[in-house]
């Protein structure tokens, strides 16, 4: 007991006189999550929304498929990722791997079905009256659709933010395509696994209270947002 | 000048014709109300004309021209027809942001949209309204509402689907006024679906009928589901327990669904016995409730299936049929329409 409220101590300690290499970790990590969700977003939600809104044959086997990859575990991506980016892969040239660009499509494969899905699901609760009652008016199919978009924009950014909230935990990817490479590729959920590896745990647990805390934000934020918009339904 | 004509046009919905429309033409600057019972069309023959979705076949031509249902067009079309719909969704937003929307599509500069959206709530009352969230609104004030957000785009047609089906009286008068006010505007159509015989003689000028997605006669009130059965000498439809109606459309055996004109039920006292029109087969039966529309007596009698008919008030009187007296009920079987289902 007394070894982890030291170990917590010194954490909360680390986290209050500012480190450097931690915070910087936590940057890498916010960063790279940053930019998969933002990458995820630009294509899963406007493929989420068309799936949901149009109908056509195969999409049962689509959503199928899109739900299956919901299931996609980290190391499977990554190893199929690493594939390509090492030397002797198809796209080796680039010398994308261990970078923290090679993390982010890992993770934009990661995170796209779950972006994809939800959007699906929250514009798919759309009543249907919404778009006719645009088409009425006098809207284009374009208008319509964003009427529709705006009517599920609190499914779409809860999907968004529990696609960050993916990325942000994980380590398989962050691990194999970024290699934990110190001051470079290194995130929060890798440093964690190695600085328990090594028996030391402040950094682990300062790092930890560090990933809490960002969820905590994070969902803070989009209580913030409903409660703000959902005042006003 | 003519409006709307359709010619040959069919809606199928996974397999089934729920609007069968030979020929139908509606003029300008008219108001028309659609009658017939629930899955008689009136809804799918109202999001036609809205263009809001294509029929399967048939053409049609709006103020002269055959409609192409390509999208590019559609939306140009559709800004000379608005359809109200009967529970009217309401974008999550403010009232005059939902009755400005029309105008923000139709690219009309801010202030003007304002200036024409207030005039708009203005006229169905809700002015007062303007700044609240249009989600908080009574099923009553948001009909109002979808109303105002119709009239601001300045249609050539107003389409309503059963405006008053869901409100309360109050409501119903002052949508029913608003309406009233649409039609004294000469420039602008009406075509409302409802199932009221009274706000559709109180609102329209012409009334059309349909039963079964077809355009019939007056009648679908009588709406009833039975089995056909053929006799020797002829065709019954069997309703409940103990009534058997003679039906001359000649119908394979099985269930339909029928609806009997009212105009074609004779209502006799019991001790009536001259006069007895349609048929010698009369069936007993009991008045259940009488009420006044307009210059006629409407009857609702009971004769082992519920039944509504139509006598003038001369005849009301003269037959002296009173709430609660047994009666004797002819039905003319040409007065009976049937479909299978």
């Amino acid at each position: 007991m007394d070894f982890l409220s030291q170990s917590l101590a010194a954490a909360l300690e680390m986290i209050w006189s500012l480190d450097d290499e931690m915070y910087f970790i936590v940057y890498i990590s916010l960063s790279v999550s940053f930019f998969s969700t933002l990458i995820a977003s630009l294509f899963g939600v406007p493929l989420g929304f068309l799936i949901a809104v149009n109908h056509f044959s195969g999409k049962r086997v689509l959503i199928t498929i899109l739900n299956t990859l919901l299931a996609l575990p980290t190391v499977v991506i990554g190893l199929f990722v690493y594939a390509f980016l090492s030397r002797r892969g198809v796209l080796g040239f680039l010398g994308m791997l261990y970078t923290p660009e090679a993390i982010v499509v890992g993770q934009v494969i990661l995170i796209l079905p779950w972006v994809a899905v939800f959007t699906m699901a929250a514009v798919s609760r759309i009543d249907e009256r919404y778009r006719y009652t645009a088409l009425t008016l006098g809207a284009t199919r374009l208008h319509a659709a964003l009427v529709v978009a705006r009517e599920a924009r609190f499914g779409i950014i809860a999907a968004i933010i529990a696609a960050f909230g993916r990325v942000i935990a994980e380590i398989g990817i962050a691990m194999m395509l970024g290699g934990n490479i110190k001051g470079f590729t290194r995130t929060m959920t890798t440093a964690m696994a190695l600085e328990h590896n090594k028996g030391e745990f402040v950094l682990a647990v300062a790092l930890g209270i560090v990933l809490l805390s960002v969820s905590l934000v994070m969902n803070i934020v989009f209580q913030l947002i409903q409660g703000r918009y959902g005042v006003q339904r | 000048m003519t409006l709307f004509s359709l010619t040959g046009v069919r809606q199928v919905f996974e397999g089934r014709t729920v609007l069968d429309i030979e020929h139908l033409e509606l003029s300008a600057a008219s108001s028309y109300s659609l009658q017939g019972p629930n899955g008689s069309g009136k809804s799918t023959l109202l999001n036609i004309l809205a263009f809001l979705e294509p029929p399967t076949a048939g053409e049609i031509r709006f103020q002269g021209r055959v409609v192409d249902w390509r999208e590019k067009t559609l939306h140009l079309l559709r800004r000379k027809v608005v359809l109200v719909d009967q529970h009217p969704i309401m974008f999550s937003t403010t009232v005059i942001k939902n009755v400005e929307y029309g105008l923000r599509m139709r690219g009309i500069p801010s202030r003007k949209r304002r200036a024409a959206a207030e005039a708009a709530l203005e006229r169905v009352g809700l002015h007062a309204f303007a700044d609240r969230q249009a989600h908080r609104l009574s099923g009553g004030e948001t009909q109002r509402v979808a109303i105002a957000r119709a009239l601001a785009c300045e249609p050539d047609v107003m389409l309503f689907d059963e405006p008053t089906a869901s409100v309360d009286v109050e409501n119903q008068a002052l949508i029913e006024a608003v309406i009233q006010d649409i039609r004294r505007q000469q420039r602008v159509s009406v075509i409302f679906a409802t199932h009221k015989r009274l706000e559709a003689a109180r609102l329209a000028e012409r009334r059309i009928f349909l039963f079964a997605g077809k355009v019939t006669g007056p009648g679908g009130e009588n709406v009833l589901s039975g089995i056909i059965a053929h006799r020797p000498d002829r065709s019954v439809c069997t309703l409940g327990p103990t009534v058997e109606l003679e039906v001359r459309q000649r119908l394979p055996s099985g269930p339909v669904r029928i609806a009997v004109k009212p105009e074609g039920i004779r209502v006799y006292s019991a001790a009536e016995r001259q006069n007895v029109a349609f048929t010698s087969v009369l069936h007993s039966g009991r008045v259940l409730q009488m009420t006044l529309e307009g210059d006629a007596v409407k009857l609702h009698v009971d004769i082992g299936i519920p039944l509504k008919t139509v006598l003038s008030r001369d005849e009301a009187v003269d037959s002296g049929i009173m709430v609660g007296d047994t009666v004797r009920v002819a039905i003319d079987p040409d007065a009976i329409q049937a479909v299978q289902g």
